[in-house]
C-alpha cells in the first residue's frame, strides 16, 4: 500500500507537469493555427477580389471594343444593309472566341432586338430577323438606353428569366450595358453583353480551394450568390427562400460585416470569417467607363471566407490526436518509473527502519550486557572480600593450632594441618586467578603501541629473580612491537612464559624462545620450550578454564591461565593455538 | 617497641581481629591496640563522640582500616578522618581483603597513606604485620601535633 502511495507521490507531480507541458505545446500550436489559418483567409479574399474584379475589368474592355465598332455605323447611319450582316458575323465571332457570353447583342432606341447572336458549348448561333424580340420591358434594357457616351450598366448577379420563369437548369447571369453613339453623336442604340455568371462563380470556386473553410460570394443584402449548399444560393430569386441568406442565418457575422468597411477579419464563436467587399464600378473605372450599376444600393459584393472552429484545428487536432497518444505513452512510462522508484524508495525505507531497529536491539543489548557487567563487577567484589576471609582464617588458624599445640599433636595430625593451610592457599589462588579472568574479560582494550620484546624481557626477569637457582637458556626476538593494550598483552606473555618457565622444570637443558614467523603473509607470534609439552589430543582443553593437563603435584597451577590468555587474544581479534608433543615441549602461537 | 603508641583496628571479623592480634604478637609488637568493630566505633573513638563522651586519649600512632565494615563503611570512615582538622594527618593504612582497582583507586583518593592486602596464607600475613609494625611503629614519624 505504501509503495503505492510513494508511487503516486512521484507519479503525479510528474504527469502534471508532462500534461501540462503538452497542453503548452498544444495551445501553442492552436495559436500558431490561427495565425497561419487568419494570415490565409486574408489572402485568399484579398486575391480573390483582386481575381474577380481583374476578371469583370475583361469584361468592361470586351463591351468597350464592341461599343466603338465601326460597322454599325455604315449599317444604321449609311444604311448599307451589309453592315448588319457583318456586325451579326463579328458578335458570332466574338462570342465564339470569348466562350463566356450567352447572348451578344445590339438593341434598338426602341427597345427592340436589332442583332442577336446565341452561344452554348455547341457554339454560336445568329439569331434570324424573325426571332428578335421587343425588350423594352427589361430594367437593364431601360437603364442602359439612358446612358450618357463612356458610361456603363452592370445589371444585379441574378438568374436568368425566360417567358416569366426561371431558365431550369439556373443559368446566373451578369449583364453589361453600353450605349453606342454614331460620329455625331447621335445615340443609335445599346450593345448588351449577357455574361454566364457560372464562370464567375467557378472563379470562386477554385479561389475556394484554397480557402480552409467555405469562400462565398454575398450580394449587398446578404444573399449566397455562391454559398454553403445550393439550396442556399439565389434564394432571393425565390419568394419562398427569401429568408435563406446571411441575416438570418448568421445573424452575428452579417451584422459585423454589413457595418460597411471594406474588408475585415474577425472571429466568432471560435470561427474566423475574412471578407472583402467588391464594387464593380472600380472595375469599370479602370477602364475609362464611369456608370451606374444595379448591383444594389452600396454598389457591392461581398467575398466571405467562413472557416469553422474545427476547420482552423485541423491541424491542431492531428498535433492533439499525436500529443494524446505521445502523453498516454509517456504516462505509462512514467507509472512504470515511478512505480519502479517508489518500490527501491520503499526498499531504502524498510532497510533504515530495519537498521534503526537493529540500532535499538543493539543498544538494548548494550544495556544488558553494561547491567551484566555491573552485575559481574558487584559479584566479583564480593568475592573478593567476603570468600578469602573464611580461607585466611582457615590458614591461619591451622597455623596456630600447629604453632600452640604442635608438642601435642602425632606426626599424621600435624600433616593434615598443613594440608588444610595447603588446600585454603590454593583456593585463594583459584579465586585470585578466577578475579583476574573476570577482570580481563570485562576491561575495556586501552590500544597503544606494545613492545613485546621488552615485555617478555622484564617478565623472564621476574621468573629469575623469583627462582635463581634455576639456569634457563631464554631467546628473545628484538624489536616484536605490536597495536594492543599494552596490560593485557603483559598479562599474555606473563601467562605463556611462566607456564614455559614451570614446564621446563624438568627438562635437562631447558630452554625458552618468544620469536616471530610468518605464516600466510601474516605475523604470527610464539613462545616455545623444551619442557614436558602435551599430549595433541587434549589440545582441545587447553583453554578452558581449570582444565588442567597435568598434575598439580608435578606443576601446580590453577587451570585459568590459557584460558585469560585466550580471551585477551580474542579481545584484540586474534587467534591463539599450540602444537606439542608429550616430553618434547610445546608451542603456543598467536596473531592480532 | 615503644609500647605507649596505640593502634587503632578497625576491623569487624572476629577472626581477622584474632590473627591480626596473633600476628602482631608473633612480632613482638606489643602496643596497646584499640579494636573498633564497626565504622561507627571508629569514629566515636577518634572523635570522642562516643557513650564514654569526650576523648580522654591522644590519636593512635595508626590506623588499620578494613574497607567492608557495617554501619560506616571503611572508605567513609577515611573521608571523615580527612575532614577533620584534627585527624586530617593521621597516617591511616588500608588493611582488606580486596585488591580491587576501584577499592585502591578510592583508598588513595581518599588521602590512605598505605594499602596492604590481607593475604591467604597466614606466614605471609605475619610477615606483612610485621612489616607494617616496623614501618609505622618505628621507622615512620608521625606529623607534629
Amino acid at each position: 500500500m505504501n509503495v503505492v502511495r510513494r508511487a503516486l507521490l512521484v507519479f503525479i507531480p510528474l504527469a502534471l507537469v508532462a500534461t501540462g507541458v503538452m497542453f503548452l505545446f498544444y495551445r501553442a500550436q492552436v495559436d500558431a493555427s490561427v495565425a497561419i489559418a487568419k494570415a490565409g483567409e486574408e489572402r485568399v479574399v484579398t486575391i480573390g477580389r483582386q481575381r474577380l474584379l481583374v476578371a469583370l475589368g475583361s469584361m468592361v474592355s470586351d463591351l468597350r471594343l464592341l461599343t466603338t465598332e465601326p460597322d454599325w455605323q455604315r449599317w444604321l447611319v449609311e444604311q448599307d444593309p451589309g453592315g448588319r450582316q457583318d456586325i451579326e458575323l463579328e458578335y458570332a465571332a466574338f462570342a465564339e472566341a470569348k466562350a463566356i457570353y450567352d447572348r451578344v447583342r445590339f438593341i434598338g432606341l426602341d427597345g427592340r432586338e436589332l442583332v442577336r447572336v446565341n452561344w452554348s458549348e455547341r457554339g454560336a448561333r445568329i439569331a434570324p430577323q424573325g426571332e428578335l424580340h421587343d425588350q423594352s420591358q427589361f430594367d437593364y434594357v431601360r437603364r442602359s438606353l439612358a446612358l450618357a457616351p463612356r458610361e456603363l450598366y452592370i445589371s444585379p448577379f441574378d438568374l436568368s428569366v425566360e417567358g416569366g420563369k426561371l431558365e431550369e437548369p439556373i443559368k446566373p447571369m451578369l449583364r453589361f450595358g453600353a450605349a453606342a453613339y454614331d460620329a455625331a453623336g447621335q445615340k443609335r442604340g445599346i450593345v448588351v453583353l449577357d455574361y454566364l455568371g457560372r464562370y464567375f462563380l467557378d472563379r470562386v470556386r477554385v479561389l475556394g480551394g484554397s480557402s480552409r473553410g467555405s469562400l462565398w460570394l454575398l450580394n449587398a443584402e446578404g444573399y449566397w450568390l455562391r454559398g454553403p449548399s445550393a439550396d442556399e444560393e439565389w434564394a432571393f430569386m425565390y419568394p419562398d427562400r427569401l429568408d435563406r441568406n446571411m441575416s438570418v442565418r448568421y445573424p452575428a457575422i452579417w451584422m459585423r460585416i454589413s457595418r460597411g468597411a471594406d474588408s475585415g477579419q474577425f472571429s466568432i464563436d471560435g470561427s474566423l470569417v475574412t471578407f472583402a467587399r467588391m464594387d464593380p464600378r472600380s472595375a469599370m473605372m479602370q477602364d475609362g467607363f464611369d456608370g451606374s450599376t444595379g448591383v444594389g444600393a452600396d454598389a457591392a459584393w461581398i467575398l466571405v471566407s467562413y472557416v469553422p472552429e474545427d476547420a482552423i484545428l485541423a491541424s491542431a487536432a492531428a498535433m492533439k490526436r499525436n500529443l494524446i497518444l505521445a502523453g498516454v505513452a509517456l504516462l505509462m512510462l512514467f507509472a512504470a518509473a515511478s512505480g519502479l522508484v517508489a518500490r527501491y524508495w520503499t526498499q531504502q525505507i524498510e532497510a533504515d527502519r530495519a537498521m534503526k531497529k537493529l540500532a535499538e536491539q543493539l543498544q538494548r543489548d548494550n544495556l544488558e550486557l553494561d547491567a551484566l557487567n555491573k552485575e559481574l563487577e558487584s559479584f566479583s567484589y564480593a568475592v573478593s572480600h567476603d570468600l578469602r576471609a573464611p580461607l585466611r582464617a582457615i590458614d591461619g588458624f591451622s597455623q596456630a593450632l600447629i604453632e600452640d599445640a604442635g608438642l601435642q599433636l602425632d606426626q599424621a595430625s600435624h600433616d593434615h594441618l598443613t594440608r588444610i593451610r595447603q588446600a585454603a592457599q590454593r583456593m585463594g589462588m583459584l579465586i585470585d586467578d578466577l578475579l583476574k579472568l573476570a577482570r580481563v574479560t570485562r576491561a575495556e582494550l586501552e590500544v597503544g603501541r606494545t613492545d613485546l620484546s621488552a615485555t617478555a624481557a622484564s617478565v623472564v626477569g621476574e621468573l629469575r629473580r623469583a627462582a635463581p637457582e634455576r639456569a634457563v637458556e631464554v631467546s628473545i626476538a628484538p624489536g616484536l612491537s605490536v597495536d594492543g593494550d599494552p596490560m593485557l598483552l603483559g598479562v599474555v606473555l606473563e601467562n605463556l612464559l611462566s607456564n614455559a618457565w614451570k614446564f621446563t622444570g624438568k627438562a635437562a637443558n631447558p630452554r625458552i624462545e618468544f620469536g616471530r614467523i610468518e605464516q600466510d603473509g601474516e605475523p604470527v607470534y610464539f613462545v616455545r620450550d623444551n619442557g614436558a609439552g602435551f599430549d595433541m589430543a587434549y589440545a582441545d582443553k587447553l583453554f578452558g578454564a581449570f582444565q588442567r593437563l597435568h598434575d598439580n603435584k608435578d606443576y601446580p597451577g590453577t587451570g585459568i591461565g590459557l584460558a585469560t590468555v585466550q580471551r585477551i587474544i580474542r579481545k584484540h581479534g586474534g587467534r591463539i593455538w599450540a602444537e606439542a608433543a608429550v616430553g618434547r615441549g610445546a608451542t603456543f602461537y598467536f596473531t592480532f | 617497641m615503644d609500647s605507649g603508641r596505640t593502634i587503632l583496628l578497625v576491623e569487624d571479623n572476629a577472626d581477622d581481629q584474632e590473627l591480626t592480634l596473633r600476628a602482631f604478637q608473633k612480632n613482638n609488637i606489643s602496643n596497646r591496640v584499640v579494636l573498633a568493630r564497626d565504622g561507627e566505633e571508629a569514629l566515636d573513638y577518634l572523635f570522642g563522640t562516643g557513650p564514654d563522651g569526650r576523648r580522654k586519649h591522644g590519636l593512635p600512632q595508626v590506623v588499620l582500616l578494613d574497607l567492608k565494615l557495617p554501619k560506616v563503611d571503611g572508605l567513609d570512615v577515611l573521608r571523615q578522618i580527612r575532614a577533620a582538622e584534627d585527624t586530617r594527618l593521621l597516617p591511616v593504612v588500608i588493611l582488606t581483603s580486596s585488591k580491587e582497582e576501584q577499592d585502591l583507586l578510592a583508598g588513595y583518593r581518599l588521602g590512605a597513606n598505605s594499602y596492604v592486602r590481607k593475604p591467604v596464607n597466614f606466614d605471609e600475613f605475619v610477615e606483612a604485620a610485621r612489616q607494617l609494625g616496623l614501618y609505622w611503629l618505628l621507622l615512620n614519624e608521625t606529623p607534629p601535633r
